[in-house]
């Protein structure tokens, strides 16, 4: 086990070393000159020019640029936002725990609803109960994300008025970002309409959760289905009924525990997936979260801001992917040694 | 005294989208306390369906149908499913061909040997772990508690095949079927397994059905054999015996496909196979289901053949063989 913890953490380094080079790269590539690439400084005189131009080491070699670009990553110098003035790290950190808030809930309702309902479809396979879960999670899963949520708010927010529109919380509450978790910043505030500002915070969650769980909920449901499937016409499962154990016990402990091992897998390879989600979920439903700020910086041309998030992001999305080869070898004891 | 397993008439249907297909027709025998029953037949002939439907295992798209089943005097087919689940493991057990594939690949061996003990047996944790020691030694490993804490994968064939039966026997059942215990196995391991089961049954008083492909193996270890053929019985009798004069061609056949090693002591060099394949379940010939395939096969054989006795033999054949003659 500790092998294979070992090579998974050091399988980090080239990946790391990968997003390094493409954003570095990036700067280069995207139209326009580096110098105003990099400084938003787009009519500099000729003397301001070459000033840039050295300050930013931009005169020297392309590997040279790059280990320097390098070094400042390693020391956590993600670069400045051109418009703000601050750095992308600070603002990337205010901003993670809104869309870690939408994610967290999302995956949560896809693996609360998904899975059970895999397990049902395939326990009750070819019956009109799988035909439905199956159904409706083909539809889910090739449910465009933008269409889907444009209306679902036309039918709560503006026809029927039960959800809000946009927004984290009502303008009426005014809490203290402590954790940035809205949830819990309204849990534990000491305000007197904090219980309010909860429910009213859970109000506003509800849709774009839903939004973004939408296509992980189908697919967790169609991947459980086929591989409790596999599952329970294994020879084990077999041999776990010749001992007299209960078909329900069969189903939810020996059966499931060998299904979940495809399904941690690609629960894995979804990270990337989730965040496309969010990205179109944070748009439609202003969220004030890292997809909504990236877009916005790319539309003002803030290509520092947009250099910088793109490190951050896949690098979170390199742990996360980590992590869950991780789960993955504790849920496969043939994978771990 | 009652028998210990009494089957009468057992059929197993397949549902089909094309409609029903029969694997086991009309099978009946009985079995005594502690005895060693051979089941012998090619792939396809119906053994492991009526193991399967004796233990009340088979899927859910198969219907299997007996005027009588009993164990130990108990009728089986009146009980509910939660009843008859109680009896599966406990006073009856199976085990099967694979037993790395029979194993559950995400547990120890040591949590799948203790739900097999505890589905049937509450135990207090000091009773459970000298029960787990019994089970060891009586398995033959004595002494290898390490290896309830290895998981399928970690052990050999021949490990698993004995933890399998370990678990097989964990309440100590009346009977227990041998579904092909050794056939994935390496020769020398086979020996080993096959040895085990036997010491097992005797020492346990325990009901043994060994079901295989390969007559070779029933020659010393069971009192009686079972032949089956596309699902029916075709000749049944005492080992001894048969093997010394099968009366239906097709246990004839099996006889003579046992390859012989040493000296030549007979003059056909050649192994002798009958020709031909087992017949499709939904395509059976007309008439004797060994027909086509059989080399003393006459016009009267369109006509089914029943069960006949001769002498300590059932044989259902138009044309039973007289003696140890050759067959073409």
């Amino acid at each position: 086990m500790s092998q294979y913890l070992l090579r998974k953490l050091l399988l980090m380094i080239p990946g790391f070393l990968g997003i390094s080079l493409l954003a570095f790269a990036f700067i280069h590539l995207v139209p326009g000159d580096p110098v105003s690439n990099m400084t938003g400084v787009y009519n500099a005189a000729p003397e301001e020019y070459s000033r840039l131009r050295q300050v930013l080491g931009l005169d020297k070699s392309l590997p040279e640029q790059y280990f320097r670009y390098l070094g400042q990553l390693l020391q956590g110098d993600f670069g400045t936002s051109l418009t703000t003035g601050q750095t992308v790290l600070a603002e990337f950190l205010v901003l993670l725990p809104a869309t870690l808030e939408l994610s967290l809930l999302a995956l949560f309702l896809a693996v609360a609803i998904g899975l059970p309902a895999g397990m049902l479809a395939a326990v009750k396979h070819r019956r009109p109960a799988d035909y439905a879960i199956t159904g409706l999670a083909l539809a889910g899963n090739s449910m465009p994300i933008f269409w889907w949520g444009l209306l679902l708010v036309g039918f709560f927010s503006l026809k029927l008025g039960i959800a809000p529109v946009a927004g984290r919380l009502s303008f009426l509450f005014d809490i203290e970002p402590r954790t940035g978790f809205m949830l819990i910043d309204t849990w534990i505030s000491t305000e007197p309409y904090a219980r309010e500002a909860f429910f009213d915070a859970l109000h506003h969650l509800a849709l774009p959760a839903l939004v973004l769980a939408t296509v992980p909920t189908a697919l967790f449901a169609l991947i459980t289905r086929s591989a409790m499937l596999e599952v329970l016409s294994a020879d084990y499962i077999r041999a776990a009924r010749s001992f007299g154990l209960g078909r329900l016990r069969i189903i939810a402990v020996n059966a499931l525990r060998n299904a979940l091992i495809p399904v941690v897998a690609v629960l894995g390879l979804q990270v990337s997936v989730f965040f496309t989600g969010a990205l179109l979920t944070e748009t439609i439903f202003s969220w004030p979260g890292i997809a909504k700020w990236l877009l916005e910086a790319v539309s003002r041309r803030d290509y520092m801001t947009v250099q910088g998030g793109l490190v951050l992001i896949a690098s979170l999305a390199l742990v996360l992917n980590t992590l869950f080869d991780l789960l993955f070898a504790w849920v496969n004891p043939r994978v771990r040694r | 005294m009652p028998h210990l397993l009494e089957v009468s008439n057992l059929c197993v249907d397949f549902m089909t989208p094309d409609g029903p297909v029969r694997a086991v027709d009309h099978l009946t025998f009985r079995m005594d306390k502690g005895e060693v029953l051979g089941m012998v037949g090619e792939s396809g002939s119906g053994k492991s369906v009526s193991a399967l439907a004796l233990m009340g295992l088979l899927d859910e798209h198969a219907l299997a149908t007996a005027d009588y089943l009993a164990l130990d005097g108990q009728p089986l087919l009146d009980l509910s499913p939660e009843k008859r689940r109680r009896i599966i493991g406990q006073r009856m057990s199976i085990i099967f061909q694979e037993p790395k594939a029979s194993l559950n690949p995400c547990f120890t061996l040591g949590t799948q040997l203790r739900e097999a003990i505890r589905v049937h047996e509450k135990l207090s944790r000091p009773a459970l772990r000298a029960r787990e020691e019994e089970l060891l030694a009586a398995v033959g490993l004595p002494d290898a508690r390490a290896l309830l804490d290895a998981y399928p994968h970690q052990l050999s064939g021949g490990l698993c095949q004995r933890l399998m039966i370990a678990m097989a026997v964990a309440c100590r059942p009346r009977l227990l079927i041998a579904d092909e215990p050794t056939t994935s196995l390496d020769v020398t391991i086979q020996a080993q397994i096959l040895d085990l089961l036997l010491r097992l049954a005797r020492e346990q008083d325990m009901g043994l059905v060994l079901i295989t492909h390969d007559f070779a193996l029933l020659s010393e270890s069971t009192q009686r054999v079972l032949v089956m053929y596309c699902g029916e019985l075709v000749e049944a009798g005492p080992t001894a015996e048969l093997l010394r004069h099968p009366r239906h061609p097709y246990t004839r056949a099996l006889i003579d496909s046992i390859p012989h090693f040493g000296p030549m002591d007979r003059k056909c060099s050649r192994l002798q196979t009958l020709r031909g394949t087992i017949p499709a379940l939904d395509h059976l010939p007309v008439g004797c289901r060994l027909g086509p395939r059989c080399p003393r096969a006459e016009k009267t054989c369109v006509q089914p053949p029943r069960l006949r006795r001769e002498g300590e033999i059932l044989v259902r054949c138009h044309f039973p063989l007289e003696d140890y003659e050759a067959l073409r």
